[in-house]
């Protein structure tokens, strides 16, 4: 190490960010230590000051910390801390901060006193963030921020708030390109604007009730759980787009062209036929499809899928390339009508994977049938994968059934395969 | 989470302590200008074209094994301008130096800045940093023979003023 040049031993030392390691490599030598201010990023994991001795605050550690850095960009705190501390910190590094990380832990103790200026409020401080990570954050009121221009990415995971609280707190980040909101309560009707926004990922915690209006005509990758009714206008560079209500049914979608749209999942337990029907005709030219809802109906009441007609169905969807459907969606293209239309230049040009999860024996001739025909009309066929759930056995037809799927499998062996 | 490095290549007007390479001598150590203002590390490279060797190199003080790793690398990764070439190129020689002893991966760390490589030299110092990570101060000044130049009183000073990271 003593041959490197000194330049190279900054630059190998400025890479290291663990607060531990950083203190400890200021006691190696004396060229170790005068290393040590330019580190860029700095991180403090949750442990770390689990066993302080008396006199000592994490507040303060870090602060000590911090003061060596002669100019900070990135920092990583689990550790507990409180606003003050933060504040503190903030008042040193807060104009070279680009990325900020922190454990707020707020959901833990709803019912604390809450520090005021909250910890939230302190954030403010560093206005040239890039990019802003929170963890457990209750928002009773929006905080007031000025506007965070450079900040481009926010994610927060686990938070309590209301409507108005959310749509507020976004008017400070305008620009933002990504947004991930995971674990998020207390939500009902969810109105987001973000003229720049690209990526967002958006898990709302609850009854899967809420209803979303997107306005981010530049949105290219979204997910959204936990939504029964969403509308997004403006989706001319949508690619990606995933759908999934776990606890509620969803009623309604509004999306406006997709024409450049190549992967749609969606999935839930329920959903209404219109969504569902909306969603494969707006999905034309979709590459890879993704279907695991289980029952439609408007109501209360769980109901089958009604018949698809599997030639129109693949005729409207030319581009798809894999597929993956679950019992509802299999079922529905092996009614009795389904291979209606069939002729000999139907085929399905880009298929070259499907997975199907079979769950029930009902109509099994059908069944058999509608795998028949995906593999004599998909020319490009490379893989069959069939996952067959629990299917009630102890009813003869589900043994037959599975006797058929195994002859089938043994016919074309190389195409499928069974789990 | 990323660790977050500089390394510019541009001669863009930063504010920063710019350490270059002077050519003409490879023992040459360069000593850093330091702007008050802002103080950060960058290694600027004044060579471009020295950062895509595809020739085979010959590595001083290194065993063939690890030779023809590294020109594995410089083969690949100079060969394609697809990422996934670039990213396998990089994996490939990321768990070859996980294997090597410490000491190696010093020497590579000279032949890397020595040559102006920033692909070999990212790599090998991210093995280093990883390798100094979570030891005591003890144990790398042992892996990295590197002397004590602190006085007996200057030492417990530092002790003192970070008593938490030295409680184990």
């Amino acid at each position: 190490m003593e041959s490197l040049p000194d330049a190279v031993v900054q630059y190998i030392l400025s890479s290291l960010s663990n607060a531990k390691d950083v203190a400890s490599c200021n006691c190696v030598s004396k060229k170790w230590k005068d290393s040590m201010p330019f580190i860029k990023s700095l991180y403090f994991p949750r442990s770390i000051f689990d066993h302080l001795s008396h006199g000592q605050t994490p507040d303060t550690i870090v602060m000590k910390i911090i003061s060596s850095i002669s100019r900070l960009e990135e920092l990583v705190v689990y550790c507990r801390f409180t606003s003050t501390g933060l504040a503190s910190w903030l008042l040193i590094v807060g104009h070279s901060l680009k990325k900020l990380e922190l454990r707020m832990d707020d959901l833990v103790d709803q019912n604390a006193p809450i520090d005021s200026p909250s910890k939230l409020e302190c954030i403010q401080a560093a206005r040239n963030l890039e990019s802003l990570r929170l963890w457990g954050v209750l928002m009773v009121r929006a905080p007031k921020w000025d506007v965070f221009q450079k900040l481009k990415n926010l994610e927060i995971v686990g938070a309590k708030m209301e409507d108005s609280v959310l749509t507020e707190a976004l008017r400070s980040t305008p620009n933002l390109t990504h947004l991930v909101l995971l674990g998020c309560e207390g939500l009902r009707n969810v109105w987001i604007e973000l003229l720049e926004l690209k990526h967002s990922k958006l898990d709302f915690y609850g009854l899967g009730s809420c209803s979303l209006t997107l306005r981010a005509p530049k949105i290219e990758y979204l997910e959204v759980q936990g939504c029964s009714w969403i509308r997004v206008r403006e989706t001319n560079y949508l690619k990606n787009l995933s759908i999934a209500n776990n606890a509620g049914r969803v009623y309604m979608v509004e999306f406006g062209k997709l024409i450049v749209l190549e992967s749609l999942s969606i999935r839930g337990v329920q959903w209404c036929w219109d969504a569902i029907s909306k969603m494969l005709q707006l999905a034309s030219e979709v590459q890879h499809l993704y279907m695991k809802i289980e029952f439609t109906g408007d109501f209360e009441a769980l109901l089958p899928f009604p018949e698809i007609n599997f030639v129109d169905f693949f005729k409207s969807h030319p581009k798809l390339k894999s597929f993956d459907i679950h019992g509802a969606m299999f079922a529905a293209l092996s009614h009795k009508n389904s291979l209606k239309n069939v002729d000999s230049s139907f085929d399905i040009p880009c298929l070259e994977e499907v997975v199907i999860t079979v769950r029930s024996p009902l109509n099994a001739e059908q069944k058999m049938s509608t795998l028949e025909s995906l593999v004599k009309f998909g020319k490009k066929l490379k893989k069959m994968k069939m996952k067959i759930l629990q299917m009630k056995s102890g009813h003869c037809s589900a043994d037959d059934f599975f006797e058929e799927i195994c002859k089938f499998k043994f016919m074309n062996h190389k195409l499928i395969s069974i789990e | 989470m990323s660790q977050t490095v500089v390394l510019e290549q541009n001669a863009v007007e930063t504010q920063s302590i710019t350490l270059k390479f002077d050519g003409c001598s490879s023992d040459a150590n360069p000593s850093p200008i330091v702007n008050p203002e802002n103080q950060s590390i960058t290694i600027k490279f004044d060579d471009q074209a020295s950062n895509h060797h595809t020739i085979p190199v010959s590595i001083p003080n290194v065993d063939s094994e690890t030779e023809a790793a590294v020109n594995e690398f410089l083969r690949k990764h100079g060969s394609s301008d697809e990422e996934s070439v670039r990213t396998d190129a990089m994996n490939d020689l990321w768990s070859f130096i996980e294997r090597q002893e410490i000491g190696t991966v010093v020497v590579l760390v000279k032949f890397a800045s020595d040559v102006k490589n920033f692909e070999l030299l990212e790599i090998f110092c991210q093995r280093v940093a990883d390798v100094i990570a979570k030891k005591t101060v003890e144990e790398v000044r042992e892996i990295f023979n590197i002397a004590n130049d602190f006085t007996p009183e200057e030492e417990q000073a530092i002790r003192d003023e970070h008593r938490w990271a030295f409680e184990d």
